[in-house]
């Protein structure tokens, strides 16, 4: 599934959004930062609680397809910017973590290979 | 022209005022303490807030130890940051900054453990209602920059913990973040940690108790300054490595 395919169907808020038509391989959760750079794999779409910047960085380093910052969280204004600056797909929604998950997994993202 | 001499330091104390410290950790038992083990310079720092320091400070009269004025922040990204300032007033205004930031949840003592403000001889003033071990909605940097206007300095609390960490949470330091020193739970891990985040070993690193009860202030490990006199300002330079100060790590008495 495409970006712009979930972007529609959570109904996201796009902050960044240089790539939509980037494909979802799978999804992760958690909001350790240094977990997810250890867990996560490229091509995953992130959903997080943190709105610092870092969020930005591990997302380029790990080649995530995008991150959602979910339950209601404003991200800071460098968060934005820097992921405008480095072309990474930054959301956001009011819905609470669970529920992001829950419905990206009814879509058909997996958070683990053989699921 | 002043002599560098060492100071030993312990700037991460925590007294009734933080929920999870226990009862006894007030200015009374904190100030003879701190004597009797020795520590010239000590820093209360309790959780997101900074009614006791006063209190300490006027314990510790002319004797001493030094009484640092600072606070234990968690910041919305539930990293938790020991800010220092040169005076009371700067503290104090900034813990009215982050008094306006806390969350409006009430304490349980029965499930936390009670908020007590002493004055010097330890008699109670009030206990603090709105729960103190919670995030505040400030940023990181917005925190940091907070912290900056008031003459502070920032230094973020056991980096190497697995919780309530900036390296945990955030994955690394920002890099552009103004930080003075990391403190470090465990300084006898320090290699492994530098292995994992070998961008770390930039800053200088200080090393205190965390005391929450009187028998941890003998410390593990503490840290010693080279000064020309124990206060904010030469404690700041010599976390700059400025003519000639610096800061060590060593085994405290605390330690097996």
């Amino acid at each position: 599934m495409k970006l712009a395919d979930v972007v529609r169907e959570l109904e996201l808020e796009v902050l960044a959004g240089p790539d939509l038509e980037r494909e979802v391989t799978g999804g992760y959760v958690s909001d350790l930062l240094s977990v997810v750079m250890a867990r996560a794999k490229a091509g995953q779409l992130w959903i997080t609680l943190q709105g610092h910047q870092n969020i930005v960085a591990v997302a380029v380093l790990l080649e995530l397809a995008g991150v959602i910052v979910a339950g209601g969280i404003e991200p800071d204004q460098e968060t934005r910017e820097k992921a405008e600056e480095e072309g990474i797909n930054l959301f956001t929604t009011s819905l609470p973590v669970f529920e992001v998950a829950g419905r990206l997994y009814r879509l058909g993202a997996r958070g683990i290979d053989h699921a | 022209m002043t002599m560098l001499s060492w100071f030993s330091a312990d700037l991460h104390i925590h007294t009734v005022l933080s929920p999870c410290a226990e009862l006894d950790m007030g200015p009374v038992n904190i100030v003879k303490a701190a004597r009797e083990l020795k520590i010239d310079i000590i820093g209360i720092t309790d959780h997101n807030a900074a009614g006791n320091v006063v209190a300490v400070r006027d314990r510790a009269g002319k004797e001493g130890p030094v009484v640092i004025p600072g606070m234990e922040v968690q910041t919305r990204e539930e990293v938790h940051l020991l800010s220092f300032f040169p005076e009371v007033k700067q503290l104090q205004a900034f813990a009215a900054y982050i008094r306006e930031r806390l969350p409006p949840v009430r304490n349980r003592p029965e499930i936390f453990g009670d908020q007590v403000v002493v004055n010097g001889g330890e008699r109670i003033l009030y206990f603090e209602e709105i729960l103190l071990v919670n995030s505040v909605t400030a940023s990181l940097g917005e925190v940091v920059k907070e912290v900056l206007a008031r003459d502070g300095l920032v230094i973020p609390a056991h980096v190497d913990r697995g919780a309530y960490s900036i390296l945990a949470n955030l994955g690394f330091i920002p890099p552009a973040l103004p930080v003075a020193a990391l403190e470090i739970a465990r300084p006898e891990k320090l290699p492994d940690l530098l292995l994992c985040y070998p961008a770390v070993g930039q800053y200088p690193f200080v090393s205190f108790s965390d005391a929450h009860t009187l028998s941890q202030l003998k410390g593990r490990f503490r840290t010693y300054f080279y000064l020309k006199q124990p206060n904010f300002t030469e404690i700041k330079k010599a976390l700059q490595g400025e003519g000639g100060r610096k800061v060590v790590i060593r085994q405290g008495p605390g330690s097996d």
